[in-house]
């Protein structure tokens, strides 16, 4: 996507996806600094405008621990409402509390292993950051 | 701003002020009595983002910040110290922090003073010399201020810890150059020699004493020494092992509480150990006869025993602490004999079922020849217009303008009545409105209560358990489950009725030939109404089933369905499956 800004006495006025009729547009390009997954994100943003096309640089902040305790926490939780969610949907005859019981069974099990870390590598070994962002509900 | 300024302050009795003294030896540094300053900026804020006229943009936005700034100035005009420390616990809270962030130069910086809370609450009990200790610490002004500051200054540091510099009670008095020199270091403070045998605390206590119109509020003595011990334990009784809050600052907790006979008869009680509870309620007869939580557990299990109107006597003295989920009604009436003719107002408190349960006591103090006013939640008060006794209904919050010679309060109504068990009667008392049936039988179906306390009862059960144990029975079901996020547990193939008011609830209940439910509100009133009622129940149930057995003497139209194992619901289950294929007739349309 093309992206433009808009300079008026060395300050950003504008950015966006077309340019107007007014003065002062410059092409952009975004630059999103590489992160280590699940313990840095993209915050902000500034502008380079000594580049041409301006450069609007994204700044890296740091993840918590708790903040990524509390996201993979989020994510087991809504992972067993999803399927229980299929349950509901289902005929009462196929209703299978079962699998209701496995899947809380496992989002426990998740939890408690989430809670009981206290440093990012302990939550790298659980390996959950993945499987949370991409289950298979079965 | 012309000066620099930071923050102080404390959890009451921790050292805040006789830490003032000190900073206040320091010609660089002037630090406040307790300051209103944070009322005054928080008032100045909130009038600017309310009022219309000062519309809350960016300009305006700026200008509310210049102005918080020179209220701070005004505020200290008179000081010529460079550095400015303002002392009001109001400045403990995650608003009020981010605001001021941005109002004044720099970090955010706060020093809090900290100590064992058992003694902090000592300390104030010392000073406040109270004839009822349990009704000083549940309700004084006092203990309230000291708890929330406690709680959120948890809540801050926990988020900003670089915020804060913590300055333990203990530390300050054994090693105070210590402590001193790490506020210089935080607050970037250029070195000064304090002299802690000649400490002036006599401004700093005036002011305090003025503003809390009382003397002796604190005792600063000139040399610095721990004042006197306070052994809180012995203070504080019962309460002591409830204020052993963690201390967060540390990184190790540096207290080990052995856990109280009230908590082990308590973890008894919820694994179906009766026999160990009920020993520890005989131990603690001995050793603390009036712990009101521990007389008041007594009542459950003189309930358990069936001795009606000694349990219900003692669970009365629970009311003191909150046992009920309410404070004492703010009534000047006398509490009603039981024999006395007049006005009664029947004060129905803790939740919605407990209320619902209450109000049947309005027939049978109205048959002692009295006028029956009942004062209920808001929510209730249309159900409640008919039941028999009931003269007229309010709502809580009305209840101090009704005229009334007596008050009973709901949970207690049994003592007063002079009731035991062959008195209880289980017969319907809330009134079933006609409801059209259909050609099947319809069961409703109540999987959770309010989930604020279901946790805390133990009594939650998986909801799957429910809908696999009913699913086969030929019948219509209906969801009597109000709380939207909960909602979400309920299959496709039960059906949601309108449930707004309690009014439709009523007329969904109603509508039933059998409800099934947890123990929650919706129970209470299908009971309440004479509905065939399958309760399940946690192994430490609500005191009214604490009677073993699967029938309650409260409402004939319950059956009981107790855990039998705690942490294990399937057994209830197994038998509620087993009853739907045996029994059929239970749930035969009966309309």
């Amino acid at each position: 996507m093309s992206l433009y800004v808009r300079i008026e006495d060395g300050e950003v006025k504008n950015c966006q996806g077309t340019t107007d009729d007014r003065p002062g547009w410059k092409s952009a390009v975004e630059v999103r600094p590489t992160i280590i997954p699940h313990r840095q994100a993209h915050s902000n943003h500034i502008f380079d405008l000594t580049k041409d096309p301006v450069e609007i640089i994204y700044l890296i902040e740091n993840i918590e621990v708790d903040v990524r305790k509390a996201g993979l926490k989020s994510k087991s939780e809504f992972l067993f409402k999803q399927i229980v969610e299929i349950q509901n949907l289902l005929d009462r005859s196929q209703y299978n509390a079962e699998a209701i019981e496995t899947a809380r069974q496992q989002m426990n099990t998740k939890i408690a292993s989430i809670d009981a870390c206290t440093t990012h590598d302990q939550l790298d070994s659980l390996a959950l950051d993945n499987q949370l962002d991409n289950p298979v509900l079965v | 701003m012309k000066n620099k300024l930071h923050f102080l302050s404390g959890i009451p009795y921790s050292g805040s002020t006789l830490l003032s003294a000190i900073l206040n030896q320091n010609p660089q540094t002037h630090v406040s009595t307790t300051s209103g300053l944070v009322h005054a900026l928080a008032g100045l804020a909130n009038t600017w983002k309310s009022n219309e006229i000062l519309i809350y943009n960016d300009d305006e936005h700026k200008k509310l910040i210049q102005n918080m700034r020179n209220m701070i100035d005004i505020c200290y005009e008179d000081i010529d110290k460079p550095v400015i420390i303002d002392k009001s616990r109001g400045w403990i809270g995650p608003n009020i922090m981010r605001s001021v962030s941005k109002v004044i130069d720099g970090q955010f910086k706060m020093i809090v003073t900290v100590r064992f809370l058992p003694d902090c609450v000592a300390e104030l009990v010392n000073f406040a010399k109270p004839n009822n200790l349990d009704e000083f610490i549940e309700l004084d002004e006092s203990i309230q201020n000291l708890k929330s500051t406690y709680i959120s200054l948890e809540e801050v540091y926990k988020h900003k810890p670089d915020n804060f510099l913590i300055v333990e009670y203990e530390d300050l008095i054994k090693n105070p150059k210590i402590q001193l020199d790490r506020i210089h270091e935080f607050l970037e403070l250029p070195s000064f020699e304090y002299d802690f045998n000649n400490i002036d605390g006599s401004k700093v206590l005036k002011d305090d004493e003025n503003l809390f119109n009382t003397d002796e509020f604190h005792d600063i003595k000139p040399v610095l020494a721990k004042q006197k011990d306070v052994n809180s334990k012995d203070i504080l009784q019962h309460h002591y092992i409830p204020f052993c809050q963690p201390e967060f600052w540390l990184d190790q907790p540096r207290t080990i509480i052995e856990p109280h006979d009230i908590d082990l008869q308590l973890e008894a009680a919820i694994k179906g150990d009766f026999a160990e509870a009920w020993r520890l309620a005989e131990k603690l007869e001995k050793e603390e006869p009036n712990n009101p939580r521990a007389v008041f557990n007594r009542g459950w299990y003189y309930l358990r025993q069936n001795q009606v109107q000694k349990g219900y006597q003692l669970m009365d003295a629970g009311r003191v602490v909150g046992v009920f989920g309410n404070s004492k009604p703010n009534l000047s009436s006398p509490r009603w004999d039981g024999k006395s003719k007049g006005i009664v107002l029947l004060y129905l408190e803790g939740g919605l079922g407990d209320q619902i349960h209450q109000v049947r006591y309005a027939k049978n103090i109205a048959q002692r020849g009295c006028k029956v006013i009942v004062a209920c939640s808001g929510s209730l008060c249309s159900l409640f217009a008919d039941v028999e006794g009931v003269s007229s209904v309010v709502q809580h919050e009305a209840m101090p303008g009704v005229h009334h010679n007596y008050w009973v309060a709901g949970m207690s109504a049994v003592v007063p009545l002079g009731f035991e068990l062959s008195d209880l009667d289980g017969s319907a008392y809330i009134s079933k409105p006609t409801s059209i049936t259909g050609s099947k039988k319809r069961i409703g179906l109540r999987w959770q209560g309010n989930p604020d306390f279901e946790s805390d009862h133990h009594k939650l059960f998986p909801f799957e358990l429910m809908f696999s144990a009913i699913k086969d029975v030929d019948a219509e079901f209906i969801s009597l489950q109000r709380d939207a996020t909960i909602k979400n547990s309920c299959p496709s193939w039960v059906k949601t009725v309108p449930l707004n008011t309690w009014e439709d609830t009523r007329n969904a209940v109603a509508s039933c030939d059998l409800v099934i439910s947890a123990c929650t509100s919706v129970s209470h009133l299908s009971g309440a109404m004479g509905i065939p009622t399958w309760v399940i129940l946690p192994v430490l149930p609500y005191f009214l089933y604490a009677k073993e057995g699967n029938k309650t003497p409260y409402y004939d139209s319950f059956t009981l369905f107790r855990q039998e194992q705690y942490g294990e619901w399937k057994a209830p289950f197994n038998k509620i499956t087993q009853s739907l294929s045996v029994e059929p007739e239970k749930i035969r349309r009966i309309k």
